[in-house]
């Protein structure tokens, strides 16, 4: 009896070893578990991001290197996207600590647009900045000028999100032309505008806006809000009609998981149609 | 004798946890962010139409939310919000729910953070008072795939500081 469970002891210690030598890759060298870790989060990248098997080899990943930033991030987004803030700034705290070149401006990013969080995407933008000297850092594809402007704009301090907007433009006009600027900053600047009573300041910014593209239903809108402000109605109008089509064809700031600064709703452009509407009755009545 | 049978069993057990790899760890049986029964806020088990596959609010063109947008919801939930006189109320409550196919709610979840997005307790009454809320609401849009209904997870954050609703994400 004692030999029998002797015999099924050895066999399962050594399979166990085997099994458990394995899952803990201490048989790798650092190289090769790099590899082997990079290997996985590559893999997961083209499962479904949240998935069963996603979340699992993305573990995995880090499991076998616990300094793969990559994986760390990945491992962020699903819970980002499902309102898990905790584990999301688990996870991407690490992947900063990890790598703060890479990830710092990513973490300000989704601060900003997905918390609304302004005070500590600034944090996380100005450290990101500090990191490269001489250079402009982008989170993104967004310029982190950009994202400091928008920060300030949360915040409610219009003067400094001028300033970051304006460095922005004047950077970008330099290093890559004035086509090829983010036609929102201007947007931004003629919002501010037009809640500081400057009316024919925020037309300037959206010409600009509307310079070279189409544009966004948001531009026609404040520009319709601007000239009924102006008591360019006829033109007003006119605006509004533009921003309601170009709303109808999903022409207009938005994001895929949250909500922009300033999100634009249909019922804020019926809301604009009637008072336009009232607006011209009021003047019928009076002449 | 017996004393060595506890010895092999022992030895066994830790055997197959430590080869039990993730499962053990963090199993991930379903895709993150769904939620399982609970007792919380629902006496009887809320029935999904189809418990195999509950999917992300935001997937596909026709995603699941309130019917009349997303601009109604967070006016009507800015207008109901109610801090009960608590103005040392600051971080996040995460609202969590089902939305089945039929447009019904349940498996209610709520979880609140502080600012510095780690687990803190804020206010049972604003918690219960704001799930409540959106339980009372009616014309919940389900996630739909080529006109077929279907049942997934949603949620809504209030961003709370000094008791004042600032925000609701996302």
């Amino acid at each position: 009896m004692r030999l029998f469970f002797l015999s099924i002891l050895t066999i399962i210690i050594f399979s166990g070893c085997d099994k458990l030598s394995n899952e803990t890759y201490h048989h790798m060298t650092p190289d090769q578990r790099r590899k082997l870790s990079s290997e996985y989060t590559q893999l997961a990248k083209k499962l479904e991001s949240g998935s069963s098997k996603h979340m699992r080899l993305l573990e995995k990943a880090v499991r076998i290197n616990n300094t793969n930033d990559q994986a760390h991030f990945e491992l962020s987004l699903p819970y980002l996207y499902n309102g898990i803030y905790d584990k999301w700034d688990y996870h991407i705290s690490r992947a900063t600590e990890l790598n703060p070149q890479a990830w710092q401006g990513w973490r300000g990013y989704y601060k900003l647009f997905y918390l609304k969080d302004y005070g500590s995407a600034l944090f996380d933008l100005d450290a990101t900045d500090t990191l490269t000297i001489d250079q402009t850092d982008y989170a993104q594809n967004m310029s982190v000028d950009y994202l400091r402007g928008l920060c300030y704009l949360g915040l409610g301090n219009f003067q400094k999100a001028r300033e970051y907007l304006n460095l922005y433009i004047e950077k970008e006009t330099v290093e890559v032309g004035r086509k090829f600027i983010d036609e929102t900053a201007f947007l931004y600047l003629a919002i501010m505008a037009f809640e500081e009573s400057a009316y024919d300041l925020t037309l300037q910014n959206i010409e600009e806006a509307i310079k070279y593209e189409e544009g966004q239903s948001d531009m026609y809108f404040y520009k319709a809000r601007a000239l009924l402000k102006l008591e360019r109605k006829e033109e007003a109008q006119q605006a509004l009609i533009k921003a309601d089509s170009l709303y109808e064809e999903g022409q207009y700031m938005r994001g895929y998981y949250y909500e922009m600064p300033r999100q634009l709703y249909k019922k804020k452009l019926d809301d604009l149609a009637k008072q336009i509407t009232h607006h011209t009755d009021q003047n019928n009545e009076m002449s | 004798m017996k004393q060595f049978c506890i010895y092999t069993i022992v030895v066994f057990l830790v055997c197959c946890l430590s080869s039990c790899d993730y499962y053990l760890i963090e199993p991930h049986k379903e895709h993150v962010g769904h939620i399982s029964y609970n007792h919380l806020f629902e006496k009887e088990e809320f029935p999904p139409c189809y418990s195999e596959k509950i999917f992300p609010y935001y997937y596909g063109r026709d995603r699941a939310g309130y019917e009349y947008g997303l601009d109604s919801l967070k006016t009507y939930l800015t207008d109901q919000y109610n801090n009960f006189d608590n103005t040392s109320i600051t971080g996040y409550i995460t609202i969590r729910f089902l939305i089945n196919c039929k447009g019904e709610l349940g498996r209610f979840e709520v979880k609140s953070l502080g600012t510095d997005y780690k687990s803190k307790k804020l206010d049972k009454r604003v918690e219960q008072h704001l799930v409540s809320v959106i339980q009372s609401m009616e014309d919940w849009k389900p996630i739909s795939f080529n006109e077929d209904e279907y049942d997934s997870f949603y949620h809504l954050t209030f961003k709370i500081i000094n008791g004042d609703l600032e925000a609701i994400l996302p």
